[in-house]
């Protein structure tokens, strides 16, 4: 009776340490393997979502862009000597002038400026700053003008070119002197007094490069032909 | 004796193979529908993603065709290219459809019609747009003088 009671007693033994060591080893790799690869899952699949929208966003932006400088005016200023000039600025890396598609004015003419910005790793930034002529009347060069909205437009860039094409001067385009239109990396209404009929905003990224041409009013010199003729009286 | 020994085995028996194969049937079928749901996700953004770089790049390679047409000599009757826009490559063609003049315009002076020699040509253009496997084709018009 007694030994039987021993071994009952012997059946109802627990686990042993050993047991549960190796049983909580085993257990906790299969949970490290686990969410191992679910965090490397989750991780691609964030990756994937997320290039998406930056793709979006880029595409989005470009159009935009496309949009704002096709929206270009003449945008008729006095300047410090008093005379009838053209808002438009455009250097090489920058353009200042006014655009009918702005980003953030809606159907009220956008003064902006368009940068670049270099960062570190020697890539560029696409800057746009802009105001809306809702607020701030623009008759003068001499006006300061504060910008309101700031956006990166693109970025990642390696190549930020605009071009010009145009005369410097409206008696070169007709007249006795006519010359040739010529392309120029500098071109400012406010010292030529006329507009480029065309130009063009070089994009480059990792050796690949996209062009947006733009063409303007052909004319762009009758544009200050009432100032002109009222000089003349 | 013989008891306890009886009792001891059935308390260490392990699993039927049924129970076996049932249980790795469920396991292979969960891990089989998780994979799918991920491929299905990641196939689907990326074919999102290359339909969104495509199109988003179509609005200025019409742009650089438009120039290309508008600026083509009078003569000219076929028109094409090939170029690349940010990895996404392109080739075109273009047709004069038809070469019209403007519309006659009476002269009081005369007193007849006065007509023009043809200025206005309508290109019918066929686009082809790629980028990695990813092919779409464009048809339509455009007008140049």
């Amino acid at each position: 009776m007694m030994k039987h009671q021993l071994t009952k007693a012997n059946t109802q033994v627990g686990f042993t340490l050993i047991e549960l060591l190796i049983a909580i080893s085993i257990l906790s790799m299969l949970m490290l393997t686990a969410s191992y690869s679910y965090s490397l899952i989750a991780n691609r699949w964030d990756r994937a979502l997320s290039s998406y929208d930056d793709i979006q966003i880029e595409a989005k932006n470009l159009n935009l862009l496309k949009d704002v400088l096709n929206g270009i005016q003449g945008y008729v200023v006095t300047d410090s000597n008093s005379q009838a000039s053209l808002f438009f600025i455009g250097h090489d890396d920058s353009l200042l002038s006014i655009t009918r598609s702005g980003l953030f004015s809606g159907e009220y003419g956008e003064i902006f400026r368009l940068s670049i910005e270099k960062k570190t790793d020697e890539t560029y930034s696409l800057v746009y700053q802009a105001t809306s002529t809702e607020k701030l009347l623009l008759t003068k060069t001499t006006q300061s003008i504060d910008f309101e909205h700031e956006v990166i437009l693109l970025s990642n860039l390696t190549q930020v070119d605009f071009n010009y094409f145009g005369w410097q001067d409206s008696e070169l385009k007709s007249g006795p002197q006519a010359q040739p239109g010529a392309w120029y990396n500098r071109f400012s209404g406010i010292d030529f007094k006329t507009l480029p009929t065309k130009y063009e905003l070089v994009l480059g990224k990792q050796n690949k490069s996209i062009r947006l041409p733009v063409t303007l009013e052909q004319r762009p010199e009758l544009l200050l032909s009432p100032y002109v003729s009222g000089e003349a009286e | 004796m013989r008891v306890v020994n009886q009792h001891k085995y059935t308390n260490v028996r392990g699993f039927t193979l049924l129970e076996v194969l049932v249980a790795t049937v469920i396991l292979f079928s969960a891990i089989a529908v998780v994979s799918l749901v991920y491929r299905g996700a990641m196939l689907s953004s990326h074919k999102a993603k290359s339909h969104m770089l495509l199109d988003s790049k179509v609005p200025v390679i019409l742009t650089l065709i438009q120039e290309k047409i508008r600026n083509s000599s009078s003569g000219e009757e076929q028109l094409s290219g090939t170029n690349n826009v940010w990895g996404v490559s392109y080739q075109w063609q273009a047709t004069v459809e038809s070469y019209r003049p403007p519309q006659p315009v009476f002269s009081p002076e005369s007193g007849t019609f006065e007509h023009f020699p043809a200025k206005f040509k309508l290109w019918q253009v066929n686009l082809e747009v790629q980028y990695e496997q990813l092919v779409k084709e464009f048809s339509y018009k455009e007008l140049s003088w």
